[in-house]
């Protein structure tokens, strides 16, 4: 106020202004919360595929899952008196953290297992490592990979993994499982009579083994050829792609066991083109992860059984062709349509406190995170090679960052 | 006519809320009974009184004479009474000796003023003690006075005279409505600007969505640019926040680029060192009413808009005036959340109304809509890191502040900060970027000070 008081001029009534701040004066509309609300119903579309391929057993893990990181975010900010994780989309980043640890984990796991990853989450992940807008590894990822290494028989591909039938979408009993006896695609199999659902083995393991070396069905691949004991790259990976893996068709549906958010490829990319669309994910990112994954996996060498059983090594398996069909091409789409990569992808490796802040920065992470994820699925047998994968390029976000630092107008 | 592209990195296109305001003649302000001129309304010394109470005074007589060379004198707008010399506090917070004046409002002009004149007579060797003595400062940007800003681009050898008419801050249309109605005015200004500084050619940059503004401006300046032998044109514009920066016109209207010290300020006169000058095209007009009229500059046009005004405009307001006295006739709404002066944007937020209409006063925006902005953490969206102009990281400089590292600052260029605050105007946390910034530049000046008090007795 000025103090006109021995001035000669009248002093009208001021009209006074209520806020006085500092410009800018007005803001772009997004906050924090909205960006982590737009990430919630983004994942709402492969939660519900989720929910569809495995009823009850998925809700029942998802709703522990987010329960268990509620109440340990609520105990940890009242413990540790951090009201900085409560403010600007604290609760939702809470709800998502404990959406997207629930869509990394099988409809299957116990209780205890997801309540642990809940808790490892949010007070290593979150808490120790220095909170919201600071931590350097996603969270939801430290959980599961704790708990991947704790209880490994939980998340195993040796373990018997279970999808409901298509007569008992959504609300089937999971655990009521058969094998099937004749099973060629999800969309034309029943499950066995009195049963809901099927009894699999994990949707990609065979690509895992033929890299290994070590599946039993690559040596008869050989001896049912029975030509002079030779059997061609494009035969095995014929072998492998039509009568191993999947049909193509229910990878991309998601009607293939797995972790709950991460089988159905459509509802994961129309969830990731939601985020990029409002600018959350930058193409910048998500373009050189697949671009990068699907170069890895075209190139990365699969083992062939040569004469005598002696196992070689095959690069290119991307660009092999088998009496004129693109066997090589279709196997790299398996990679590609896998929904843990596109999980990873779009949900993970975008996020934004753990992937580096300059769009230059996330080219390159984004394409070590693709190719990354494609070498640890195929050489180290764990499930979920996408998951590590992401963590792994977090510890570099720091270093990115410093080599990526954008040219400075005159310089 | 060019139309170009923005080329500059980073950057955004705004909301305009310029339609309001865009078409509205500008009007002249109502007499007010009492003004209250500054003696500061530049950058650099005050000037100094030479009249006392009860003085009488005539419109467009001088009540401020310049301190030195970095001062520009003080005209009384209207005809009247002075009836005190006392302190006031100006709209950017600063306080300065103002000259009250009971206004008589008879408007009886001073000798000599409104006469046409010869503006040749105005030369490369008097136009300093012309310009200061008739007031011109620059009325936009850092508003150091006009002849010490000319000096600086002759230094510079500057080859080109731009006009910034592109007015890039929402709602403000001040602007536009001078180049429209007063255009004439402009192309004379900017080529006898261009004749003192020695520039060979002159541009004046227009918004893209006016290309009628720019046609008759193009016109003018083809007819004028002959008779002088100067190259004058108009060049359309992209309208992407802050292309109304000078260093963002000198790399769209040349593509050319230059470092920025941290003695530009917010990039003010870095531009010279490449060999374009830019000025406000308000300061281009009053230098040609100036040199054409002998008028003083005493009046300038502001616009008054946003949410909170019923009845908004351009006006046509004395330096002095107080905003209530213009306010009372817009129709503000009885709750104002915030008064601006200035733009949205950089703009200075107001306590009340008792401030005064300045020769760098662009306009008041009013809102009554309460708008909360409390900060979080940066949850590194790199959204700043994307749109900044000068394509440095205000989430990375914002960090450095707040740890006292500035000394880093220089490794990261915070020097380059032109201080649009697209910044803090995109940060989904709501973080105060610029602030941050512009608290490392003090730091790294003070320490680039010290260094250099070193060297010296050494
Ligand atoms: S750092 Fe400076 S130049 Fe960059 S956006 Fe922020 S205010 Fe503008
Ligand atoms: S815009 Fe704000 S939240 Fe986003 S990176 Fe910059 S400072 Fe952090």
């Amino acid at each position: 106020m000025v103090d006109r008081s021995a001035s000669p001029a009248p002093n009208p009534l001021p009209r006074a202004a209520r806020t006085i701040e500092r410009p800018p004066h007005w803001r772009a509309s997004e906050t924090g919360s909205h960006i982590f609300w737009t990430s919630l119903y983004a994942a709402g579309l492969p939660t519900l595929a989720g929910l569809a391929f495995f009823g009850w057993a998925g809700l029942w893990v998802l709703a522990l899952s987010v329960g268990s990181v509620a109440a340990t975010e609520w105990l940890f900010v009242g413990l540790a008196r951090r009201p900085s994780h409560a403010r600007h989309g604290g609760h939702q980043h809470t709800l998502l953290l404990g959406l997207l640890l629930g869509l990394t984990l099988p409809a299957t796991v116990n209780w205890q297992v997801v309540v642990l990853a809940g808790v490892v989450t949010v007070v290593v992940g979150k808490g120790l490592l220095g909170g919201l807008g600071h931590y350097l590894w996603h969270p939801a990822l430290i959980g599961r990979f704790v708990v991947q290494v704790l209880f490994y028989d939980q998340l195993s591909p040796d373990k018997g993994w279970l999808l409901l039938d298509r007569h008992h979408l959504f609300f089937g009993n999971l655990h009521n499982a058969a094998v099937a006896s004749t099973y060629s695609s999800w969309a034309v199999a029943d499950a066995a009579p009195g049963a809901s659902a099927f009894s699999q083995g994990y949707p990609l393991a065979p690509i895992a083994e033929m890299a290994h070396g070590s599946g039993q069905w690559i040596h008869h691949a050989v001896a049912q050829t029975g030509q002079s004991m030779h059997s061609s790259a494009g035969e095995v990976l014929f072998r492998l792609t039509w009568d191993r893996l999947p049909a193509l068709g229910d990878m991309i549906i998601g009607a293939v066991p797995g972790n709950i958010g991460a089988t159905c490829a459509v509802a994961l990319v129309v969830g990731g083109m939601l985020l990029m669309y409002h600018g959350h994910v930058r193409w910048q990112l998500v373009g050189p992860f697949l671009l990068a994954a699907a170069l890895a996996a075209a190139i990365c060498p699969l083992r062939i059984a040569g004469p005598t059983d002696h196992l070689s090594w095959q690069w290119l398996p991307g660009f092999v062709f088998y009496n004129r069909m693109p066997v090589g091409p279709v196997y790299v789409a398996f990679h590609m349509v896998s929904g843990e990569l596109l999980l990873g992808c779009f949900f993970f490796a975008g996020d934004m406190v753990s992937r580096p802040i300059t769009k230059s920065g996330q080219v390159i992470f984004g394409a070590g995170c693709g190719a990354l994820a494609i070498v640890l699925r195929l050489y180290l047998f764990m499930p979920g090679g996408a998951y590590i994968a992401i963590l792994l390029m977090n510890t570099l976000t720091p270093v990115i960052d410093r080599i990526t630092q954008p040219r400075a107008f005159g310089h | 006519m060019k139309a170009l592209k923005a080329l500059f990195n980073g950057g955004l296109y705004l909301p305009s809320e310029k339609s309001q305001t865009l078409n509205a003649p500008v009007q002249t302000a109502a007499d007010c009974p009492w003004l209250f001129v500054p003696m500061l309304q530049h950058a650099g010394t005050a000037a100094e009184a030479i009249v006392g109470p009860g003085q009488a005074v005539l419109a467009g007589q001088k009540i401020g004479q310049p301190a030195d060379g970095d001062s520009a004198a003080v005209h009384s707008p209207v005809s009247g009474t002075v009836r005190a010399v006392e302190e006031i506090r100006l709209p950017d917070g600063t306080r300065a000796a103002a000259a009250v004046i009971e206004n008589d409002c008879e408007h009886r002009p001073a000798d000599g003023i409104n006469v046409p004149c010869e503006p040749a007579e105005v030369t490369v060797t008097n136009f300093t003690e012309r310009f200061a003595d008739w007031g011109l400062v620059q009325m936009q940007a850092n508003g150091m006075p006009l002849h010490r800003r000319l000096q600086i681009a002759r230094e510079h050898n500057v080859r080109t005279v731009v006009v910034n008419a592109m007015e890039s801050e929402p709602y403000l249309t001040a602007d536009h409505r001078l180049t429209v109605e007063q255009t004439l005015l402009v192309a004379l200004g900017l080529t006898h600007i261009c004749r003192l500084v020695g520039a060979e050619a002159g541009i004046v940059a227009v918004d893209q969505r006016r290309p009628d503004e720019a046609a008759l401006l193009d016109k003018l300046l083809a007819d004028h640019a002959e008779e002088h032998g100067l190259m004058l044109e108009a060049a359309m514009v992209d309208n992407r926040y802050p292309q109304g920066h000078e260093l963002m016109l000198l790399k769209t209207l040349f593509d050319e680029e230059v470092e920025v010290r941290l003695s530009d300020g917010a990039g003010e006169l870095a531009s010279d060192r490449a060999g374009v000058c830019v000025l406000a095209v308000g300061t281009v007009a009053a230098a040609a009413d100036a040199m054409l009229f002998n008028r003083p500059l005493t009046h300038r046009v502001v616009t008054v808009s946003g949410e909170a005004v019923g009845a908004p405009g351009n006006f046509l307001v004395p330096v002095g005036m107080r905003f209530s006295d213009v306010l009372d006739c817009c129709d503000v709404s009885p709750t104002i959340d915030r008064l601006i002066v200035g733009g949205p944007m950089t703009g200075i937020a107001q306590a009340d109304d008792q401030s005064v209409f300045t020769k760098q006063t662009a306009g008041l925006v009013l809102f009554s809509a309460a708008m909360v902005h409390q900060p979080g953490p940066c949850i590194r969206c790199g959204w700043c890191v994307e749109d900044c102009p000068v394509q440095i990281n205000p989430a990375l400089l914002a960090g450095l502040a707040e740890s006292g590292r500035w000394h880093r600052g220089f490794a990261h260029h915070a020097e380059t900060c032109i201080e649009c605050n697209i910044c803090s105007y995109v940060c989904p946390s709501r973080l105060p970027l610029l602030e941050h910034i512009r608290k490392l530049k003090r730091a790294m000046a003070r320490d680039q000070q010290a260094r250099a008090g070193e060297r010296g007795p050494a």
